[in-house]
């Protein structure tokens, strides 16, 4: 190959805080070359992107760095300002996470990215914003003319990230730093923007650094990779050698904690036979609906998260609900158990009505369901103990135990769920996000419930602690025979741990089958299309994976005719047409659509 | 962030910690680490003393004249370090004892103040609805009074008494602190672990006095800590201007007024409860300030 356009050499970075010095680079050395990808994998904290932190020097005040960084022979470490800010921008560009947050709100799109034009190349007005357009185009930006003159908080997630990626790319950088670019969007869209990246690279000969966390993107995107570990590179090479034969313990150990969906037929889960078992949860056509802010005097319109939504909860079973961001599904989670009101329907809860119980019988019904949330540390009372929030729901349900009993209950509970017991006396934030998601099950479980709903329980967690996280919850399951509704964007997650699974589009049930054939056998075009975007870890099945792309969604939400995306023959003749659930076989039920062209 | 949570994990590994930290408990150790709020802590403290045991310590009494000073001015060998008022009284014992009436008005305005205040915003802003738009009207009610008009509308119809001045200033402060705590459980409530003692079936009431009210300690000791100075310039305020506490008993505001009208002739008897006030007040501002960057985790 011929000479490297980055070079990183023993570069440390270390952090002056108040409990001493933190080591979060510890002496790497990577090279990267024009044209390709290179992958650095790493779980938080890891310090993957405090490296590149380092190279644009945007690392934090209290950071001190030592060892080189050049960019075809200038060391980017020894730079002034100027030339710093003729470098950075222009040669080398960055793209974060959280499009929402680095764009600025009060600047409309075009105006932020003349700016760099100005900046960098000097560029008039006029010129500059023909060429915001044609990059703006070049992102798939539909209608950039008017999108050009909007705000941020206008655009989609997606749209947001794509303008980004237009900004850092209009110098046409030599380097292009993603740093976990798609980990905030759902799987559909995060394919397009890694495709829109793979093009940008064969064509324009950007390398690019793609840090993330997530194998499956790794395997889509990088030739090369480097899998970081508490500051080091504990495995440097190509994505062959890293996926089919590592070396390192740790890198064996990532990757095979990654969920994969194609593995994910045979796994054991709780075996329930669902025929045969009571139902739990009976739910029939629920509707939840949100009130949108009404103008002066004029009552708002009702937003339907749920629509129409009927589903069955077996004892004992895994129900798992998938769907994109706004499909409604924690909606639905928080009114199957009635944490908020429907509008229409109903939902049978052991034979009883539950949205009509009385608040002394709410109590009741309570104490055989619970929630897990999403996010560990907010989900527990920032000024309680472990041990107190655990016992909590014991004293609700059970208040004439002593409080020993109280307290070795909560021992055993914490027992089984991994956790230390002298942890009891501790505090949320002096845990870590799985010791803390570990709690919010324990809380759960404390009251031998007979339905616990985890609403994305594992999403926020690293993939290692994610693994160890849906073991406990097989084992809980195993154990105690309580019934869970696994709700998750992460269908490899889901694929992994339900006995059936429910498809959600927004707020209506798209498809419900039988775990094993929804993966392997999905009828509705959109399952097919969220089955075929989640990335798989294994770089030669990614290479040969054709992508499935169906009629754009392109009305709004509140629109009742965005319920017929993938049923436009009926746009014309009924736009308020709601798709039916037809039993294509025994359990397997999928909505109403037409045979679509991909 | 991260990083603390990595030094924890290993302190757990290690077992070095056996009982946990609250956020109360790390704040208040930040502000231990700030100096210029622990000097201000200990002027504090120093007033504090002076003014409930210097009295006891002085020859003289705040109401008797000393029949041979009069108008006389500081000085350590008559023992009037302050000087004397044109009664003779010793300005020192007077201005002690002014200091202690205004700490007391100003610590039962404040409780009173907490006290509603919590209450009241509490229950409004988590219960919402038209409970909280009836409570917080009221509030709105209030606070459209003109502070001082009602104040001396009270003292115009009860007459001058000390007590009804605690009781007036609290039953207006605690409007202001109603609203933030409103403010601060509007945003508590949506958080995911009122979720889950709502799904625990934790009755409502029970949800707003133990996980509410615990995590709003940060707002409200920082909003109480700016009230107390607050109050004790409103005190001296209403003194001035003859409303507050009256002759023989003394405040520092009334010290103040009636030093500013012998400014020229008698200038210590401004000069000095005016710089105590001040040193009261500045240490309060400080040491309110240092609780402000102590709760507010974000900045570290």
């Amino acid at each position: 190959m011929t000479n490297p356009i980055l070079t990183i050499e023993d570069l440390t970075v270390t952090f002056k805080t108040q409990e001493g010095l933190v080591n979060a680079v510890n002496g790497i050395s990577c090279e990267l070359y024009a044209g390709e990808c290179l992958g650095i994998v790493g779980e938080s904290g890891s310090g993957k992107s405090q490296t590149f932190l380092a190279a644009m020097s945007l690392l934090a005040k209290n950071a001190t760095v030592s060892g080189a960084i050049h960019y075809k022979g200038t060391s980017l470490l020894n730079l002034n300002r100027q030339e710093r800010n003729h470098l950075l921008g222009d040669r080398l560009s960055m793209i974060f996470q959280d499009p929402l947050t680095s764009l600025t709100p009060h600047m409309k799109v075009g105006e932020q990215m003349q700016e760099v034009l100005s900046v960098h190349q000097n560029m008039g007005e006029k010129e500059a914003q023909q060429l915001c357009e044609q990059w703006l185009y070049r992102v798939r930006i539909p209608d950039a003319k008017q999108r050009i003159n909007q705000y941020p908080h206008e655009l989609s997630g997606g749209m947001r990230q794509r303008v980004m990626i237009a900004m850092a790319m209009l110098c046409k950088p030599d380097i292009l730093i993603a740093d976990e670019p798609s980990t905030a969007l759902d799987v559909t869209v995060q394919a397009d923007i890694l495709d829109l990246m793979t093009e940008f690279r064969t064509e324009l000969g950007t390398a690019i650094v793609l840090i993330t966390h997530d194998m499956g993107v790794v395997a889509r995107m990088c030739q090369r990779i480097a899998v970081m570990q508490s500051g080091y590179f504990v495995e440097q090479g190509t994505a062959d050698e890293i996926f089919y034969q590592p070396q390192n313990d740790y890198t064996k150990m990532l990757l095979a904690a990654v969920p994969r969906l194609n593995a994910a037929s045979p796994t054991p889960k709780s075996g329930i036979d669902t025929s045969k078992q009571e139902a739990l949860l009976d739910a029939r056509h629920v509707v939840t609906e949100y009130k949108l802010p009404g103008k002066w005097l004029k009552p708002g319109k009702a937003f339907r998260a749920v629509n129409q939504v009927s589903l069955t909860v077996h004892k004992g079973e895994t129900l798992g609900i998938v769907g994109e961001s706004g499909s409604g599904k924690s909606t639905l989670a928080r009114s199957l158990i009635r944490l908020i009101g429907i509008a229409d329907g109903q939902i049978t809860w052991l034979g009883k009505d539950l949205h009509s119980l009385d608040a002394q019988q709410l109590r009741i019904a309570r104490s055989d369901m619970q929630i897990v949330f999403q996010d560990p540390l907010a989900s527990l009372d920032p000024s309680r103990t472990i041990g107190y929030s655990i016992t909590e729901p014991l004293g609700v349900h059970q208040p004439s135990l002593t409080a020993a009993d109280k307290r070795q209950r909560v021992m055993d509970m914490m027992n089984s769920v991994g956790l230390d017991s002298s942890l009891y006396t501790r505090y949320p934030h002096e845990l870590s996000g799985g010791q803390n998601q570990r709690v919010g099950i324990a809380r759960a479980m404390i009251i031998n419930p007979k339905l616990v709903i985890c609403d994305e329980a594992v999403s926020a967690l690293d993939v290692s602690i994610q693994a160890q996280i849906m073991e406990l919850l097989k084992d809980l399951q195993r154990r105690t025979g309580v019934a869970i509704v696994f709700i998750s964007h992460d269908l490899s997650v889901v694929s992994h741990l339900a006995d059936r699974v429910l498809v959600m589009y927004r707020g209506a049930v798209v498809e419900l089958a039988d775990s094993i054939a929804l993966f392997h056998n999905a009828r509705h075009p959109y399952t097919q299309q969220l089955i075929a975007a989640v990335p798989i870890p294994d770089p030669k099945i990614e290479s040969q994976r054709q992508r499935i792309k169906v009629n754009e969604a392109t009305v709004s939400a509140l629109n009742p005719a965005s319920q017929l995306r993938f049923m436009p023959s009926k746009l014309d003749t009924d736009p308020n047409y709601m798709p039916k659930l037809i039993e294509v076989s025994a359990g397997h039920w999928v909505a109403e659509h037409d045979e679509l062209k991909q | 962030m991260s990083n603390a949570l990595d030094s924890n994990t290993e302190n757990e590994l290690n077992g070095e910690l056996s009982t946990g930290r609250s956020l109360t408990e790390a704040a208040l150790a930040r502000f231990r680490a700030n100096k210029g709020a622990m000097a201000a802590l200990f002027i504090l403290i120093f007033l504090i003393l002076a003014a409930f045991l210097g009295p006891y310590a002085l020859p003289f009494n705040y109401e008797d004249p000393d029949w041979n000073a009069f108008k006389s001015p500081p000085s350590i060998e008559t023992g009037h370090y302050f000087g004397t008022d044109q009664n003779g009284r010793d300005l020192l014992a007077r201005t002690l004892y002014g200091t202690r009436v205004s700490l007391i008005v100003a610590l039962v305005a404040t409780l009173v103040s907490i006290f509603i205040g919590v209450s009241f915003g509490a229950v409004a802003g988590y219960f919402g609805g038209r409970l909280d738009q009836a409570m917080m009207r009221f509030v709105d009610v209030m606070y459209a009074l003109p502070y001082i008009l009602f104040v001396i509308l009270l003292m115009v119809v009860f007459g001058r008494n000390v007590y009804l001045l605690f009781a007036a200033i609290g039953a207006l402060e605690w409007l202001t602190m109603a609203r933030i705590v409103r403010g601060q459980t509007l945003s508590i409530k949506h958080r995911e672990f009122i979720e889950a003692a709502v799904a625990a079936g934790v009755k409502p009431i029970t949800i707003v006095f133990r996980h509410i009210v615990p995590n709003l300690v940060g707002p409200v000791v920082i909003y109480a800590a700016l009230t107390i100075p607050e109050i004790i310039a409103t005190e001296s305020f209403l003194s001035y201007l003859g409303f507050g506490v009256q002759e023989p008993l003394t405040s520092l505001g009334t010290l103040i007024a009636d030093g500013a009208d012998v400014l020229e002739v008698l200038p210590w008897l401004l000069w000095f409860p005016a710089a105590i006030l001040v040193a009261l007040l500045l240490s309060l501002l400080f040491i309110g300030d240092g609780l402000r960057d102590a709760f507010d985790a974000r900045e570290h």
